[in-house]
């Protein structure tokens, strides 16, 4: 008996180490389709999960061995410092809080690397947890088997991956745990313990059929396949997921190096705003444009500033003493959060005053303001107070500027600004000279290829916009083949026509204004996803960078005014020009003027209906997960009814109890599978439920009922002495 | 059958019929259940597998006065309920009783006699008295017929009418025994009959007493809608032309507790009903031709009208 015992648990350890082979199968492609290098933790991870499982060690201390196991692998793979400093841990537990939110808002690609892993490792936990469900309680793994070879094929067939060995392994192992299973079943089903020889009888033809059959396999000539290689086709899609492919923007993005493809709606709210002007909201600016997209032509740390939260802002962005500004305040909560700050577009930044804020970079190109911690490390800012200067634009001093040498407009200056691929087309210089002909002024010039756009030829347009292929340039596909686009294309196109006739022009990018929606009574506005935006700056060497706004169906919002002390325009006919040069402030009404004038006459109906078409998505996945949950609930009601069951009739009394109790009862043996025909007696029904538990308990208890029922008499008290019989088999119920 | 301790009494007078009948304790309390419920008995078999033998150990364990009446084409109505023939000294008619003057009668191959001579002794039976010469005379209680008949198919018999078939308790089979059985029944029989050497276990006195238990086992309203139901559906089941009466229902209920009684119980339990449901209803159905042409049998549809019936589980509340 001793002797059968051992020879199951050796042959139990066997299972367990086909087991883990089966599933390191899963691992094997993993690194080399991703760009994930050290799979040995996650093997070894496995293994020490399997061996636990093996070796039955107490639950607790299986999670304790592997919670310590899973702490090590994530220092190792992602922190320097020293295991014992636990620094390392709050940055992780930071991190995981925010990925858990990146989670929920479906924004995978997002989630740190960290949090990547501790999935992997939690999902390998339940693999190997099932596993080990399989091998020893269902003593089954076909499933498991099956889809190993669906999914290793799947990856042979689509991805790069070769799987011509992987599959000779998954079979061996395969063939042999399914053999293995069933005589484990089977000894299990009959009761039997298995001997030596009839181990031998077992294992010796199993080990022949599969190392026969794989030897068949393995000489037997191949079909070629049947159908054309879909790698390419996976390429393009997997390099959609690393981001460096052909994707669709959504909201605010980092990396504008491929510009191009559609944007995608997303309403999720970035940031909320309580501002005293309307304005855009400026996170950073580029200047170098590579002919596909845009980057930041140097980066070095000279190119800093630092400046303290709260502190007055010295060495940003300031506008010459001639420019008239407006000190202003803006309170800025923030749900997205970021390190970098959004701040009032062609302001000059004061001061910033975040609760939880430290220290802040700024960037003397970009213009970027970046949050840190003082001893390090990015810093993700909840809530913003914003002190900022607003310049209001003289535009007869705009038009004061007709030569490039002003203040400030050294060559190395220019160089950076009016900078253009070697391979530009000409054709975009020509056109930008044909538009601003006759124009003499910068700012005329300006003006004019900012209303170029808004000929009938542009079509303002999110979806379906083509990448420019390997020889193509963004801006010359635009202007000249699709003439469709959205702010990427017009900003762009923009920036390098002025650039192509030698004014100094940047391109700008952050969000709109947002919409407006009042709260208590101040002015807020919602930014989200969708406002996420670009513009143009460009510079006047006697005011400083000044905002125009190329794209159709978007106005600038930026202060421009005629001074009426100027001399030289007689009063009504600055009038007159006010008007016609208010183009500043494009004519076409846009959208978010057009929805805050609807949201003025029906604010509230409006404002239902905003959060409904906001909010639709996650109100079905709330009903939708509610939904399932309750299924759940029902589905697996047999194993938590029972105690519900017991809670509630353990304390009553009453004549109708008895009857109540056995009639759950009645039920819950129906639902375990013991079914009762209508025309079977209680009696008969009680004996085969005995039989099927091996008890006489039923019995007991239905004798009492029957004596409850059949008798006329009113006897509580048989109640009373059958709850514990009535307990005992509710709780059988549930194993 | 239900397993379950026997009323002490009966046991012993199951005990006794067993001494001499092997096997077969289903008929034994089967019948037991008929004297106890006041109720007769039609036993439809061949000859020679102890139906009689069954009855002369019922009734020599209750001792009881045992009457055996042989049926024959010939067989007059006065021949079973007895004569009034003239006393010449005594100058008056003089009543000689007939064999149905006893308390437990059985009445051997009752349709191979004519209709007339049948009805004298159902009359008997329905009545507990027959009427001799405008005279009615009471009948002993207990008063219980055990009647045996041929299988239909038999040449030269007279079907009993439905309507005294009717009259029969419960109708039922011996059966032949298994081979075990046989050898055991050999083995007796090649000594001394063993019936001569029972002896009776229970007074009449007695048996009369139990009757009167039996009357006051408790039948609950869920159990006396569910002989209903069952009685009922047998009425609108499609291969049947005819089906049970009410008084097949009182039957069914009576027998139950005969049933319920023998069995220890003071109330009736749907497990009886079921038990009994065959052996009361079958004789009372009338199949329709195509169903008897089918093949099915009155016992079969009995069987599957319970299967179907739910039991009921539950007190009936509102009545």
């Amino acid at each position: 008996m001793i002797q059968s015992r051992k020879h199951e648990s050796t042959m139990k350890l066997v299972l367990y180490v086909f087991a883990f082979f089966m599933l390191w199968e899963w691992l094997r492609p993993v690194k080399e389709l991703t760009d994930a290098n050290n799979m040995t933790v996650f093997i070894i991870f496995m293994a020490l999960s399997m061996a636990l499982h093996f070796f039955r060690v107490r639950v607790w201390l299986r999670f304790v061995v592997l919670a310590c196991f899973l702490g090590f692998s994530i220092h190792f793979l992602y922190y320097e410092t020293l295991i014992l400093d636990t620094t390392w841990l709050f940055d992780f537990f930071g991190k995981f809080a925010s990925d858990v939110s990146l989670l929920f808002q479906a924004r995978f690609l997002e989630i740190s690397f960290e949090f990547q892993t501790l999935l992997v490792f939690i999902l390998l936990w339940l693999i190997t947890y099932l596993l080990h469900y399989w091998i020893t309680v269902k003593k089954s793994i076909f499933l498991f088997f099956i889809v190993t070879v669906i999914v290793v094929s799947v990856l042979d067939t689509f991805t790069v991956y070769d799987a011509s060995v992987a599959i000779v392994r998954l079979v061996i192992i395969g063939f042999s745990m399914l053999g293995f299973l069933s005589l484990f079943r089977l000894s299990s089903l009959e009761k039997l313990s298995i001997s030596v020889p009839a181990l031998r009888k077992w294992l010796i033809p199993l080990m022949v059929m599969v190392g026969f059959s794989s030897c068949i396999g393995l000489a037997a000539p191949k079909l070629d396949p049947q159908w054309p290689d879909p790698v390419p086709f996976i390429t393009s899609y997997s390099e959609k997921a690393t981001g460096s492919g052909e994707t669709n923007r959504i909201g605010y993005g980092v990396d504008d190096t491929k510009l191009g493809g559609g944007f995608e709606n997303d309403d999720t709210v970035v940031f909320r705003a309580e501002a005293q002007s309307r304005h855009y909201w400026k996170v950073e600016n580029k200047d170098f444009y590579t002919g596909k997209g845009w980057v930041v032509s140097q980066e070095s740390d000279e190119l800093y500033t630092e400046f303290v939260n709260g502190e007055e802002i010295t060495g940003g962005t300031v506008y010459p003493p001639g420019v008239k500004k407006i000190d202003l305040k803006a309170s800025v909560s923030v749900k997205l959060p970021y390190s970098h700050v959004p701040y009032p577009e062609s302001s000059s930044l004061n001061k910033v005053n975040a609760p939880a804020g430290e220290v802040y970079r700024y960037h003397f190109i970009t213009e970027r303001i970046t949050s840190y911690k003082a001893t390090g490390g990015g810093l993700k800012l909840k809530q913003l107070e914003l002190a900022y200067s607003m310049p209001r634009f003289d535009i007869n001093e705009l038009k004061k500027v007709k030569m490039r040498d002003g203040i400030g407009m050294g060559p190395e200056f220019m160089n950076q600004y009016t900078q253009i691929p070697t391979a530009f087309p000409e054709r975009v210089k020509q056109l930008a000279g044909k538009i601003t002909a006759g124009k003499e002024n910068w700012y005329d010039q300006a003006k004019a290829i900012e209303d170029y756009f808004d000929s009938g030829e542009f079509v303002y347009d999110q979806n379906d916009i083509p990448y420019p292929n390997e020889t193509e340039d963004y801006v010359d596909q635009f202007l000249f083949e699709t003439q469709r686009g959205y702010c990427d294309n017009f900003s762009t196109a923009m920036v390098m026509m002025l650039r192509s006739i030698d004014i100094p022009a940047r391109w700008a990018k952050g969000y709109t204004e947002g919409t407006q929606i009042n709260h208590n009574g101040e002015r807020v506005y919602e930014v989200t996803n969708n406002n996420a935006h670009s513009w143009v700056e460009v510079f006047f060497p006697n005011v400083g960078w000044v905002p125009f706004e190329p794209t159709k169906g978007f106005s600038n919002r930026a202060d421009f005014y005629y001074a009426s002390s100027e001399p030289a325009e007689a009063p009504n006919k600055q009038q007159q020009t006010e008007q016609t040069v208010q183009p500043a402030t494009k004519p076409v009404p846009t959208k978010e003027e057009e929805v805050s004038q609807e949201s003025t006459t029906q604010p509230e109906k409006k404002a239902e209906v905003n959060w409904l078409t906001e909010h639709w998505k996650s109100m079905i996945a709330i009903i939708a997960s509610i939904l399932f949950a309750t299924l759940l609930i029902y589905r697996f009601r047999r194993r938590w009814l029972p105690n519900v069951l017991i809670m509630l009739y353990k304390r009553k009394k009453d004549d109708q109890s008895f009857t109540k109790a056995y009639m759950a009862l009645l039920t819950q043996l129906n639902r375990m599978g013991l079914k009762r025909p209508e025309g079977q007696t209680l009696r008969e029904y009680a004996e085969y439920v005995d039989s099927y538990f091996h008890s006489g308990e039923m019995g007991k208890i239905t004798r009492s009922y029957e004596k409850y029922i059949y008798r006329g008499g009113q006897n509580s008290e048989e109640w009373e002495q059958n709850r514990k019989l009535w307990e005992n088999l509710i709780k059988k119920t549930i194993s | 059958m239900i397993q379950e301790d026997k009323h002490p009494r009966l046991e012993k007078v199951l005990g006794n019929i067993e001494k001499v009948i092997i096997g077969k304790r289903d008929i034994a309390e089967l019948s037991l259940v008929a004297l106890l419920a006041e109720g007769h008995v039609l036993l439809e078999d061949v000859p020679g597998v102890g139906k009689t033998m069954m009855v002369r150990a019922l009734a020599r364990s209750i001792n009881a006065s045992f009457k055996r009446i042989q049926f024959t084409p010939d067989l007059l109505p006065s021949d079973v309920t007895g004569v009034s023939i003239f006393n010449p000294r005594e100058q008056e008619f003089i009543f000689r009783p007939g064999p149905i003057m006893g308390n437990i009668i059985l009445a051997d191959e009752i349709n191979r006699t004519s209709p007339r001579t049948q009805a004298a002794l159902l009359e008997g039976m329905e009545e507990a008295s027959v009427t001799v010469d405008g005279v009615t005379r009471k009948l002993d209680k207990p008063f219980f017929v055990m009647a045996t008949q041929n299988p239909i198919e038999y040449e030269g018999t007279y079907t009993l009418p439905e309507a005294q078939l009717d009259r029969f308790l419960l109708k039922m089979k011996i059966g032949y025994p298994d081979i075990q059985e046989e050898m055991e029944v050999l083995h007796r029989a090649q000594y001394v009959p063993p019936i001569e050497e029972l002896e009776p276990v229970i007074t009449l006195e007695e048996l009369r007493e139990l009757q009167q238990g039996v009357k006051t086992v408790h039948v609950d309203d869920t159990l006396k809608r569910y002989i209903v139901e069952l009685s009922s559906r047998t009425r609108s089941h499609n291969s049947v032309y005819l089906g049970a009466s009410p008084r097949g229902s009182i039957s069914l209920m009576k027998a139950a507790q005969a049933y319920a009684f023998l069995n220890g119980r003071d109330y009736v339990l749907p497990d009886d009903v079921q038990y009994l449901a065959p052996s009361v209803f079958a004789h009372r159905l009338i199949l329709k031709s195509e169903a008897k042409y089918e093949g099915i049998t009155a016992e079969q549809i009995v069987n599957e009208i319970i299967m179907k019936i739910p039991v009921p589980v539950k007190r009936l509340v509102n009545g």
